[in-house]
């Protein structure tokens, strides 16, 4: 790639943002696969009790310990505000379990420049999915179009933690959902601050790692009560 | 026997409300009027009957069970708000600890 690239460019110069919670198992070898294409790696660790800022500084990413366990939206802003604080011109975000594909990066930064927009969001549909059960298909389709009435945003998915943000787009988003509620708080935002947005395919894999580790649907209830509490009090 | 012993009673909870000070004067204006109406209602338990009738509810016991009650929700409305105040202000402290010790791969006497 040559520096007139620039969608290399973007790659050599974006901080991916990991959130993670117990994947001591799993995030050392996210994080090596993802440096092979974007060397600027920064974990938070959300107060694991296990080896997972061992594993993801051996990994060769930065590692940001919460002291306490504060949920996966708090992590995001806590990476989000360090890449923002080192100077980071573009943000991705990923997630540490695995089911995400590095390669897709490039896609993202690629549908970024040519479209002139101010955050690429991932979207399985226009992907690759594999091996996802029905019940979870279900939700996230029906938090599909809860998300296109409540937001005005128009997505396929709403709920993919791959995400790439401009400088400018991840100063202005400001995430104060600390659990599970924070990728609709973040469409929210993207509505309200105007912020130009597109989708990108990207390819999800579904392991018996990341469904265990994924969101449970009574988890769902919690989400919905979470938000309608932050339109209430807005 | 019964206003004697109330008005003790009055007399010390509200003298160790206004020794704390944590509220302000307007509140504790409100915690003497609520206490000062809980002992009218006691000694002259023909008002809430009264009042009862005037609000359409039928005893004054059952004004008094309504009233309580809206108490109660309130009470836990408050508690619920500075919970998530707490909350927020702990997210704060810890995130901000987090960024001011990031651990580099380089840096192996640190973890």
């Amino acid at each position: 790639m040559t520096d007139t690239d620039p969608v290399g460019a973007i790659l050599r110069s974006a901080w991916v943002v990991i959130p993670a919670w117990r994947e001591a198992g799993v995030v050392r070898g996210v994080v090596e696969r993802l440096r092979a294409i974007c060397p600027r790696v920064v974990v938070v660790d959300d107060g694991s009790p296990d080896e997972t800022s061992r594993e993801a500084l051996a990994g060769g990413a930065v590692v940001l310990r919460h002291a306490v366990n504060l949920g996966q939206g708090a992590s995001l802003q806590t990476g989000i505000d360090f890449a923002l604080l080192e100077g980071g011109e573009y943000i991705f975000t990923f997630d540490a379990d695995g089911q995400h594909d590095p390669e897709s990066l490039a896609r993202m930064a690629r549908i970024l420049v040519e479209h002139n927009v101010d955050v690429v969001l991932g979207s399985r549909w226009l992907g690759t999915v594999e091996a996802m059960p029905p019940l979870r298909k279900f939700v996230l389709k029906a938090a599909v179009v809860f998300t296109r009435y409540q937001s005005g945003l128009r997505l396929t998915d709403t709920h993919n933690g791959l995400r790439l943000f401009t400088r400018k787009a991840a100063s202005r988003i400001r995430i104060t959902q600390s659990r599970m509620a924070h990728a609709s708080e973040l469409l929210d935002q993207i509505g309200a601050l105007k912020l130009r947005y597109a989708e990108a395919p990207v390819k999800i894999s579904y392991s018996e790692y990341s469904l265990q580790k994924g969101q449970k649907i009574s988890g769902l209830f919690r989400v919905l009560l979470d938000i309608f509490y932050a339109r209430w009090t807005r | 026997m019964i206003v004697p012993v109330l008005l003790l009673g009055l007399g010390l909870i509200l003298a160790y409300i206004g020794s704390r000070k944590s509220l302000s004067r307007l509140q504790f204006l409100f915690v003497i009027l609520f206490f000062l109406a809980g002992a009218i209602s006691v000694v002259f338990n023909d008002l809430t009957m009264k009042a009862a009738a005037l609000f359409g509810v039928g005893r004054g016991a059952d004004l008094l069970l309504y009233f309580a009650v809206l108490c109660g929700v309130l009470v836990a409305a408050n508690f619920y708000f500075r919970f998530r105040e707490n909350e927020r202000v702990l997210t704060e402290i810890v995130r901000r600890i987090a960024i001011q010790s990031p651990l580099r791969p380089g840096d192996h006497d640190r973890h």
